[in-house]
């Protein structure tokens, strides 16, 4: 493709997304939150884990209400005095890069199974299919909770779960579009010239499954933040040492009785936000590929 | 039919096997399965019967056996937490966990399939579309997230419903439950208004679709042609036809329930089997987590199986073989 | 004789996203009790949506646009939804054109029969319905009707899934039935049966008959009187005797010429040259005028409006009058 078509098509795709205004607004959402979540480190006001500046004193003050050294919290402080807004930064950061590393592992493996299986077919295809099914017939936070239960807990088995619970379904997508290419007539041609099976999978039959695997992709990584929020309030996923939201929310839950609302309610609606947005992003983007809606 | 279900039936324990050998293999693989039956603190000697009785010693093969065999007779050893046998334990709490299930898909089908039969019939009305979007929410927020909210406002702040725990039983056609007393009521409420919250938007999604799918076949048409009144064309031609693949979908969807209920009993200190487990496995109390996972596999198992049987059941197509065409 | 269906100037319109699409448009035509008229056209020439529009069946996007449709003194436009369903199925009833999707698939024969009689009849028994349609079913010549009214839709063929249809149709004793295409997906030797079977339930019912078709031959055999719709519009309608063995507008001509017959073995079969004019951009004069032979200038600029045959017969043509 030239340089031009490049753009044209870059364009096309954006005249078509911004018809449906919720999603462009989701879009500028994501966009934020995503600034916020690379960018925490430097625009937090304070840093909730240095232990040097966080103080007891300062514990469960409510939102922009002073402290005694005149600092104004904005959304108030958790149990151990920490600044929520910030910690709202940090456990946006973390949420967000466990939410979309293991959604990128998933897809790499999803796909690597999915078109291979399409690619190669019968008893290899039935047999990966088969397994992604039945996988897919559990209900992802049983299977979450399967591997913590058997391997423990920690960052990078929380990462394995995740792509373990997401994998299926970037499979089940690949294959479908890698069928439809698979049986288009320039690669049986191709494969008489043992042009090399990896090659024609992945320059072309991959470029084809591109559009179905990213709408897969927007919404399944919306699902993994989703899950891994779940795992960590249940004090399974992530550790103590990367608090992502889902645990700050697990922490906060203790003072709900107590009425000290902000402490869960703040980092639940960051949550929500992320995840809705995205959502709507993935709506709109499923709809736009979607043939049988094409005018 | 019956070749149908004998093959699935074949298909299901295929999959028990499969998941029994997983659970095997992970245990012995990762953790130190004999640790599995007893816990780590004990004294030296008695660490050395257990090996002894349970035959740690002996090839892996032997071992697995050894484990089906205590599997298919119920022995999965004792909690380390509480010291009765595992089994036992986690279905004294699974009716608890059912009976929130039930009610949670209960109310999720009660809001979900008048609301998803109107978005579908009248796609085009602000109402219609203001349900799609609010169902887009549903399954954005996260089930612990709604449920701490739920708590908040219902039982902190308005103080109209308790926050914890199982209310009173009560006994109705030889079944125990709380829901057959008002305080048993009164506290199963929020847990499964909470619990069905993440399930309805799928149902309701799913009843529109469905909707808006059949209510432009011909059939429906001519139904209208015959002079039906609307309710009827409605509640008997439109419904028989998209409640299959709902029913599908339902049976799905209980297993799933029970599957979250995991999340909702933690935050409502619902005393079900999924707080066991997650009790279990922050203790790390692993025959309770081994035979949870097991039980909970072949319930899916079945569940699916039984899915499967009453999909061709329910649609007369697959349950009787068509003359011509 | 007072006529029991009167359609005046009825025009249905579509409002679609790529324009406004005229059905119907401007269409009159009557039928007397007892009468079998039929209604000629090829598809897309709107004869579906005239009998969609009689019912009171047309969904959005569609909607009528003007016109008048009397049943027996009743403006069927004017009356509440309610009386409509009264007459649904009960006074005027419908065959549809395709057999496999008119019956819901979930739904067992003996449900939708006994459905449409005790939609009409809040106080009959089970029994006594089950009776009526049992009989019906044996009125339509399918046999051993007891099994077959305890069967799904899906274990019949076409051929007696059309004939559940008409059953169906006949249940109420309606006084008019609008048939469309109730034989064109049927087996030809099923057909003649079907047609044979009709005629003579209708005549000796006294039930009026409007036969929607595109097939000129069936129509033939056994209308009184036929209408010839083109591009939503009748341009031709009179007796049947007239209008097959002296048709006078082009096109009757060309769809009667059309029709293959043992007659003309060896010949070749005729057609008429272009096209039916896309119904989103209709041209401005005759819709008929680029494959009409006798096209003059005026019929590009001016659209023809119905007027009286010397013979009784109604036609829409600049140029015939002129010719005779």
């Amino acid at each position: 493709m030239t340089q031009n078509n490049k753009y044209e098509l870059l364009a096309k795709i954006w005249s078509e997304f911004s018809e449906n205004k919720i999603a462009v607004v989701a879009l500028v959402c994501f966009s934020i939150i995503l600034f916020v979540a690379v960018f925490a480190s430097v625009i937090s006001p304070t840093d909730p884990y240095d232990l040097a500046t966080v103080t007891i004193m300062n514990s469960r003050l409510p939102p922009l209400e002073e402290d005694f050294s005149g600092n104004v919290y904005w959304l108030g402080t958790d149990g151990a005095g920490r600044d929520m807004l910030s910690a709202i930064f940090y456990g946006l950061r973390i949420s967000l890069s466990v939410g979309v590393l293991s959604g990128i592992f998933a897809l790499i493996v999803g796909a690597f199974f999915g078109i291979s299986a399409a690619y190669f077919g019968g008893r290899y295809e039935t047999l990966i299919m088969r397994i992604a099914d039945i996988q897919l017939s559990f209900p992802s936070i049983l299977v979450a909770l399967i591997i913590l239960a058997a391997f423990g807990k920690g960052v990078e088995k929380t990462i394995f779960a995740l792509v373990l619970v997401q994998w299926a379904y970037y499979a089940r997508t690949a294959r479908a579009s890698a069928l439809v290419e698979s049986r288009k007539e320039y690669v049986d041609a191709a494969r008489c010239l043992s042009l090399g099976n990896l090659r024609i999978m992945l320059n072309h039959i991959l470029p084809n499954c591109i559009p179905p695997l990213i709408v897969v992709g927007t919404l399944q990584t919306a699902h993994a933040i989703s899950l891994e929020a779940t795992l960590s309030f249940l004090g399974l996923g992530l550790p103590q040492t990367e608090p992502s939201l889902g645990l700050l929310i697990g922490n906060g839950f203790e003072y709900v009785h107590t009425g000290d609302y902000w402490i869960s309610i703040f980092p639940g609606i960051a949550l929500l936000i992320t995840i809705v947005s995205i959502n709507l992003v993935g709506d709109q983007l499923r709809d736009m590929f979607n043939p049988r809606l094409k005018r | 039919m019956t070749v149908y279900i004998l093959q699935r039936t074949l298909q299901s324990f295929v999959v028990l096997f499969v998941m029994s050998l997983i659970v095997f293999c992970g245990v012995n693989l990762i953790g130190d399965p004999i640790y599995m039956m007893i816990s780590p603190e004990s004294e030296p000697a008695e660490i050395e019967r257990v090996i002894k009785e349970f035959g740690f010693d002996r090839p892996v093969l032997e071992q697995y056996w050894f484990f089906l065999k205590n599997v298919a007779s119920g022995d999965f050893g004792r909690s380390f937490v509480q010291g009765i046998p595992a089994l036992p334990l986690i279905l004294e709490r699974f009716p608890a966990t059912i009976e929130l299930a039930v009610f949670s898909l209960f109310i999720s089908l009660v809001i979900a399939l008048p609301l998803g039969v109107y978005a579908g019939l009248y796609p085009e009305r602000k109402s219609s579309k203001i349900i799609m979007s609010g169902s887009i929410l549903g399954f954005s927020m996260p089930t612990f997230w709604v449920g701490i909210m739920l708590i908040m406002l219902f039982a902190v702040k308005l103080d109209w419903l308790p926050s914890t725990g199982r209310g009173e039983l009560g006994t109705f056609l030889g079944i125990e439950s709380s829901l057959f007393t008002l305080n048993g009521l009164s506290h199963i409420f929020l847990p499964a208004l909470n619990l069905a919250l993440f399930k309805l938007s799928s149902v309701l999604r799913l009843t529109r679709a469905g909707t808006r799918e059949v209510i432009l076949q011909d059939y429906i048409k001519f139904a209208r042609a015959k002079g039906l009144s609307h309710s009827r064309v409605i509640n008997v031609h439109l419904l028989k036809n998209i409640l299959i693949p709902i029913v599908t979908v339902i049976g799905l969807e209980f297993g799933s329930l029970v599957a979250f209920s995991t999340v909702t009993e933690t935050v409502f200190a619902w005393p079900g089997a999924g707080k066991l487990i997650i009790d279990s496995v922050y203790n790390l109390d692993r025959p309770v987590i081994v035979a949870y996972l097991i039980i909970i596999v072949a319930f899916f198992v079945f569940l699916n199986l039984i899915v499967d049987i009453l999909y061709s059941f329910l649609d007369p197509r697959v349950r009787i073989k068509g003359s011509s065409e | 004789m007072k006529p029991i269906l009167e359609v005046e100037n009825l025009k249905t319109y579509f409002f679609t996203k790529e324009g406004v699409v005229k059905a119907v448009d401007d269409i009159s035509f009557h039928i007397n009790p007892g009468e079998i008229v039929g209604l000629v056209g090829e598809s897309g020439s709107g004869k579906t949506i005239t009998g969609f529009s009689i019912l009171g069946l047309i969904d959005s996007p569609g909607k009528i646009v003007s016109g008048n449709i009397k049943f027996k003194d009743l403006d069927l436009q004017k009356i509440s939804a309610k009386q409509m369903q009264d007459i649904r199925g009960n006074r005027i009833a419908m065959i549809f054109q395709d057999p496999m999707m008119t019956l819901n698939p979930v739904l067992r024969i003996e449900t939708q029969m006994i459905e449409t009689i005790k939609a009409h009849n809040k106080t009959i028994s089970q029994q006594d319905a089950y009776n009526t349609c049992r009989d019906a079913l044996g009125l339509v010549g399918i046999s051993s009707p007891d099994e077959r009214m305890k069967a799904y839709p899906h274990q019949f063929s076409g051929g007696m899934r059309q004939r559940v249809s008409i059953a169906i149709a006949l249940l109420n004793k309606p006084d008019l039935i609008i048939a469309d295409e109730p034989t064109t997906a049927l087996d030809v030797t099923i057909q003649g049966q079907v047609i044979f079977e009709m005629q003579k339930l209708c005549k000796e019912s006294g039930t009026a008959l409007l036969w929607v078709t595109h097939d000129l031959a069936v129509v033939a055999g056994i209308t009184d009187r036929i209408s010839v719709m083109y591009a939503g519009r009748i341009i031709e309608q009179g007796s049947t005797d007239k209008i097959i063995n002296q048709p006078l507008h082009p096109y009757t001509q060309g769809l009667i010429k059309s029709v293959p017959s043992k007659n003309k073995k060896g010949e070749k079969l005729h057609q008429i040259d272009g096209m039916v004019p896309s119904m989103f951009s209709l041209p401005k004069g005759c819709a008929f005028e680029e494959r009409c032979y006798l096209r003059s200038e005026q019929c590009k600029q001016e659209e023809p409006s119905e007027t009286q045959h010397t013979d009784g017969r109604f036609l829409r043509c600049l140029n015939i009058g002129k010719q005779t």
